[in-house]
This record gives structure tokens, sequence and C-alpha cells, in this order.
């Protein structure tokens, strides 16, 4: 008998239909690592080095660089009494978070990495993040610092800056302090800016939180959000003006931040505060603003480096400056302190499989040069770390000094602006 | 080709496609990507059903990937329907989306609707930026990993997308719809003299087409597991659509398909390396096209083809547009 070619498609039409209803699956507890000892340990991250955040991705670089230069100094990190160097691969996500993802990817399953050092900025590491967890490999960065990245209860992730809320309370302190002494109208006027990231949520919150647990003090009267990246900041500036606000609390990256604060200044506003979040002291921002158009900005960091001029604090500065000719800021100082706490867990375990020193990694604790001393990644805060910030306020004579908490102050804040008339 | 021997190459080429991971040794990264191909394959299809079909060339895409994406995603995370549910879903709110806009700006031909869609992907865009409570603003979304599809399940999804998008593809060309839409293509004015509805077609096929490339947009939230506004709504999604398509054969069945898989291959070699470049040899391929070769690799296979057969170039033969503006060769 034969069959015409119609009878034949419709026989693989069939076979078709019947393959449609099935997507095969394989067992997904993959090899979570060797169990003998690698010739090289290799370390995959994406860093923006080049687009928006490429200034921000190069200081991590510098950070994630000078640890694994560190540690192969030493022969590299002993695995149950066998030295075994560490060889960073290291691409460019161009700051864009689909990209960041893509390479992530190809760097955990096709070059095989065995760890992984995050990105920078909190929408990018919040992207790439999930990958990590999908795929069961240890992450630890230094980017990411808003709590939703830690709240989806991924067990792979570990964020090496505390959380952002904490920062907007800590500067509110200081600010509290100063309307305590007098230098401060009660109730403040208060303007949140924020961008419409988690970062710039956790912010609102921080100050939100505060005011309203300080009620008589602070009046909220202006709360105005942005898109990353902006252009034209001129509209909320306007707003913000109008509202009469005393205090303008701004959360935005670097970009963002010289953006705003460049029509700030040739809008010829003043306020009695003036805070960008953890923005104020970098350098670029100095060039590209002129020193004068950074005075008597207040920001909030997470490493400072006149936290102390003893023990790791001593050793990194000392060693940054050797390497790269100038000090490092909070930017390095968090690049370098994720990648000591892998080098630290991995060590820890004494092998390379990933399940082992991500367990270390969640019990660590560990000297650092971090606030407090200590670096952790409780599990109650999702693997974030949790410590103090500090208070910096840049002054006219180019200095940045420690201004809160008051045991680790190296100057005197100065509130209100006092360019400010009226 | 006769449709019994289109329908037997289409479901030889699934059944073959649905086996080869199984059987070659494709690395997990590779595997991934293709799955991701396949994805890019049906959108650059639906596309092809508005700008190549029809010859209303759109811009603005990226608007309907966006929307069906944030839909779906949306619709996961509040109420954890089955991800296939939601894509659909996603892809009917982003049909849906389109036509809102699409019916009224389909009035316009030409660079007219081109420059209108443009407006209308970056009016989006930034209204999904600023919509924080619903797309997440400038953060995104995160999906649930559990209850989602893993990214070698996805694979087989994608193929699955694929082949509607495929038989769709070829389902509208065929029949009196497409011969409608060809019509409108070469004389709007006087497709309606011979009873073509030209408002109707287009309406139609637009929101064929945005429900497809929505569908195409959950997929893909489903397969980063994280979508964000920058880069569901961006012009380059677009501007990719429109490439996948040129290259590979501008309002033919099946060119989009090769324009893809070139436009993933060339991305995915530099990704690592120059990743900023491909969008330079993307612009050197469209001229390079515009100039010798109007229907792209489909035109090329084509005229290799015909200089092997010895035959002149005919439009019934060569499955060539109905109405392409070949040039002489």
């Amino acid at each position: 008998m034969t069959r015409s070619p119609r009878h034949s498609t419709v026989l693989l039409g069939v076979a078709v239909l019947v393959l449609a209803g099935c997507v095969p699956d394989r067992d997904d507890n993959r090899d979570s690592g060797a169990t003998t000892i690698p010739d090289t340990i290799v370390i995959g991250s994406t860093l923006p080095l080049t687009g928006t955040e490429s200034k921000t991705g190069g200081r991590f670089k510098q950070g994630y660089e000078l640890a694994v230069e560190l540690e192969n100094a030493d022969g590299g990190i002993d695995l149950g009494g066998t030295k075994v160097p560490v060889r960073l691969n290291l691409l460019d996500d161009t700051t864009d978070q689909a990209k960041a993802v893509n390479l992530a990817q190809r760097l955990i399953t096709q070059d095989k990495v065995n760890f992984f050092l995050g990105t920078y900025s909190t929408a990018v590491v919040e992207a790439q993040s999930t990958v990590a967890e999908q795929n069961k490999i240890p992450y630890v960065n230094g980017g990411g610092a808003a709590t939703s990245i830690y709240a989806k209860g991924f067990t792979w992730v570990f964020g090496t800056l505390a959380p952002v809320a904490n920062l907007a309370s800590t500067e509110m302190s200081w600010i509290d302090q100063q309307q305590a002494a007098g230098k401060l109208p009660k109730p403040a006027r208060v303007a949140i800016v924020w961008e419409n990231t988690s970062h710039g949520k956790d912010f609102r919150k921080g100050v939100q939180d505060f005011t309203a647990a300080h009620s008589g003090g602070y009046q909220v009267v202006t709360d105005e959000s942005f898109a990353l990246d902006g252009k034209d900041f001129s509209a909320i500036l306007s707003r913000v003006r109008a509202a009469h606000a005393d205090l303008l609390m701004v959360d935005a990256h670097l970009p963002d931040f010289i953006t705003m604060q460049r029509q700030y200044l040739s809008s010829d506003m003043c306020s009695k505060v003036l805070t960008y979040g953890a923005r104020g002291t970098e350098s670029d921002a100095r060039s590209a603003l002129g020193a004068d158009g950074v005075n008597y900005i207040l920001s909030a960091v997470w490493w400072n480096k006149q936290l102390g001029n003893a023990g790791l604090n001593k050793e990194f500065v000392d060693k940054f400056t050797a390497k790269y000719g100038t000090d490092p800021e909070w930017y390095q100082a968090l690049g370098y302190e994720a990648a000591r706490s892998l080098f630290t867990a991995i060590a820890q375990a004494g092998t390379v499989d990933k399940e082992q020193v991500r367990a270390k990694l969640s019990a660590l604790r560990m000297d650092s040069i971090l606030p407090g001393g200590t670096l952790s990644y409780p599990a109650d805060k999702g693997g974030q770390a949790d410590y103090p910030f500090v208070v910096q306020q840049n002054l006219p004579d180019g200095s940045s000094p420690i201004i809160y908490p008051a045991d680790v102050a190296t100057g005197t804040g100065v509130a209100p602006n006092p360019a400010c008339k009226g | 080709m006769s449709r019994w021997r289109f329908l037997l190459v289409f479901a030889a080429a699934m059944v073959l496609l649905w086996i080869a991971p199984l059987v070659l040794p494709l690395g997990d990264y590779t595997h991934d990507v293709v799955g991701l191909t396949f994805m890019f394959m049906a959108a650059a299809l639906a596309w092809n059903w508005l700008g190549g079909y029809v010859g209303q060339i759109s811009f603005g895409h990226a608007a309907m990937f966006g929307v069906g994406g944030f839909v779906a995603a949306r619709l996961m995370l509040s109420s954890g329907l089955p991800f296939v549910v939601a894509w659909l879903a996603g892809g009917l709110v982003a049909g849906v989306f389109g036509l809102l806009w699409g019916h009224p700006t389909l009035r316009l031909r030409g660079p007219y609707f081109s420059i209108a869609t443009i407006g209308v992907g970056e009016a989006t865009r930034l209204v999904a930026t600023y919509w924080s409570d619903f797309t997440g603003g400038s953060s995104g979304l995160s999906l649930p990993l559990a209850g989602n599809p893993t990214k070698y399940q996805l694979y087989w999804y994608g193929l699955y997308l694929l082949g509607a998008a495929v038989l769709i593809s070829y389902g509208l060309r065929r029949s009196r719809i497409g011969l409608g839409l060809a019509a409108i293509k070469e004389d709007v004015d006087a497709a309606g003299d011979v009873g073509v509805n030209p408002t109707l077609y287009q309406d139609l096929v637009l929101f064929l087409s945005g429900t497809m490339v929505g569908i195409c947009g959950g997929f893909y939230a489903s397969y980063q597991a994280f979508i964000d506004p920058q880069d569901m709504f961006s012009f380059d999604r677009s501007i990719g659509l429109i490439l996948m398509a040129v290259i590979g054969g501008i309002g033919t069945v099946l060119g989009p398909v090769w324009g893809a898989v070139v436009f993933v291959i060339i991305q995915e070699f530099l990704l690592a390396t120059y990743s900023e470049l491909y969008l330079g040899l993307y612009g050197a391929l469209l001229i390079l096209i515009i100039l010798f070769e109007p229907l792209g690799l489909t035109g090329l296979v084509q005229r290799v083809h015909r200089l092997l057969l010895r035959r002149p170039a005919t439009a019934a033969s060569s499955g060539a547009p109905l109405t392409a503006d070949r040039r002489p060769t």
C-alpha cells in the first residue's frame, strides 16, 4: 500500500502535536564543584567598565584586582595545605542589566567559573543575582545595597553593602542633632527626591520612617522620584524650590548626582542641608562641578579611609596607594572586601565545592575594614551585611571629614549651609 | 513550494529540532542561546507580518514586547498563574494595546506611520519607567524561580513559539487575507476599490503581530527571570526586530528566521569582547543589503539558486514577496 504525501504530512503533524505536549527536563542536581584541587580558582565577574557607571565600575575593578593580587602574592588560597592561585575573569557589562545577566550566564555555564563576584549598582546586581541563584553558584557583591535583592529568599547571594535605609536614617540622625542644637528650623521642611529603583525606595523609606518617628520635628513637603540616567531634573528642582524645603534629601547614583547638582547650582538654589545619599566626595564630581560646586554636601558611606590608621585598614590603604597612586574611596574598599570575604570562605571550606563555600559564606564572621570591624552575611538579613554608616561632609578647604557618629568623627559638620542667604 | 511540501518540511524540521538537544552534545550555554534565538525568530516573523506583508514599517514593536512581558510577569507574581497562561494573557493585552495605538495610526502610510511608531514606542517606555508600581521602575521586576520553567525547558517552549509563528506566516501569506495585504502594500486606495477593507486587514495583522510579540515578551521575562523597562521597551529592541527581518529578507515567509540567526550569532560572538561593536556591524550589513540585495539572505539564496539552475527570476517561482520592489539584476 502506498501512502500519499498528504498522509505522511498528517502523520508528521500528529507527531509534532504529540511532541508539543511534552517538554523534557533534566535532573537539576548538577555537580556543585570538583572535589579535587584545581590548578587555578577562576572567579567570574562583570562590572560596568563602560556606560553610565563606568567611573564607579573602574573603582570596583581596582578593589577586586588588588584583592586578587594580594591573595596571589601569598601563593593563592590555601585549600587544605595546597596554595591555589586565583584568576579573575572580568567582563564589561556596560551598565546594562540584560548584558550583565547574559554575561553572567556565559561565565557560569560556558566558562565554568568556580565562583562569582557581582557587578555594581543595585539595579544591575538585582538582575544578575538571579542568574547566580538559578545556577547555584556563590555570588558575593559589593555593589547592591537595596534590601529587595536579599528579600527574595535567595541562598547563594551575599552582599557587603549595608542597607540603604540605614544610610538615610544615619544622615537624619546627624540632622536631628543639629536641629536639637537650634541650628536648623523645627519643624524642618523636607524634600525627598529619589531614583525610582529599589535603592531609591529604601532611601525614601529610611527618611520617611525617621520623620514619622520624630513627628513635630519634620514635615515632608516634596516627595519626587526620577528615572535613572536622567538628563533634565529642572521640573523636580522647581517643585523643591516652590516647596521652600530646608532639607533636600536626594538619593542618586554618581551620573545623576552630577547632572542634578549642576542644574541645582545653575538654578541658584541653596538648601540648608543637601545630600545625595552616598554621593558627594567623588573626585569626578569635584572636577565636573568645581570645588565650590560640592561644598557642604552631606553623604553617608559604607567606608572612609579616615576610619583608622591601624590594622587591616592601614594595610588596605597602604597597598592600594602603592599600587594605584591615589587614595581609595568606599567603592574600592567594598570591592576589596567582597573579594576578600569570598577568598576567606573558600579557604575555610578548603575546597572549591560550591555548596561548601556557600555554607562558609553563610556562617562567615571575619575581621574587616568596614565600620564595626566585623563582616558577616546574616541569614536573617537574607545574606546582606549590616553595619553602621559614617556621615561625611565636603568642606571649603577640600576635605571631607567624618562628622558622625561621634566615636569615629574626624571633624565637625556645618549646618545650615553658610552659603545660603536668608 | 506546494502547501504539502512546505508542511512536510516544516514538520520534519520541528521534529529534528525537538530531538536535537537530546542527541547532540550542546553545552548548557549554547542550548539556552538557541532557545532564546527561537523566540527572536518568532518575534521577527511577527514583525514581518506588518512590516513585510503590509509594508508598514514599525519602529515601536518593543512597546508590545514590553507590555506582554510585564503583564505576564505581573500575572505570575501576583496571581501565580501558570507561566504559559500568563504568556498568552500578556500577548493578548499586547495585541489589544497594539490596536489602541495602531487603529488610528495605521491610516498613515510610509515614513509617517514609522515616525508615529517611534513616538508610541518611546512614550510607552517612559510611562513604563515611571509606573513603578507595575513595572518596578528602573529596578524592574524579578520573577519567582519556582513555578517558572528552567532555561533548559525553555528551548522547547521557544521551539513551539517559532513553530506557531512559521505556520501563521505561511498561512497569512497563502490566504485570501495575504492577497489583501499584498494589495494594501501595493496601493491602499486601489485595494479598497477592489473590495479589500484596509482598516480591518491592517488592524487584524497588527493585533496578530502584537499578540505574538507580546507572547515573546512573556517568554523573555521567564528566560531572564528579571525584566526592566529600559531593556524591554528599548528602541534597540524595535530596531533589532527590523534588522532581523531586513537581513533575512523583508516580506518573505522565512527570511526573518535566518535574519534572527545572523543577528544572534553576531551579538553572541561580540558579547564578551566588543559588546557595542555589533551595532556598527549591523549598520554596515544593512547598507550592503539595501544596496545590493533588498531581499536579504533569502534573495541571495534565490539568486544563487537561479544561477545554478540558469533560471530567470520570477516572483512566483522564488517565493519572494508578491509585491517586492526588486532591483533589476
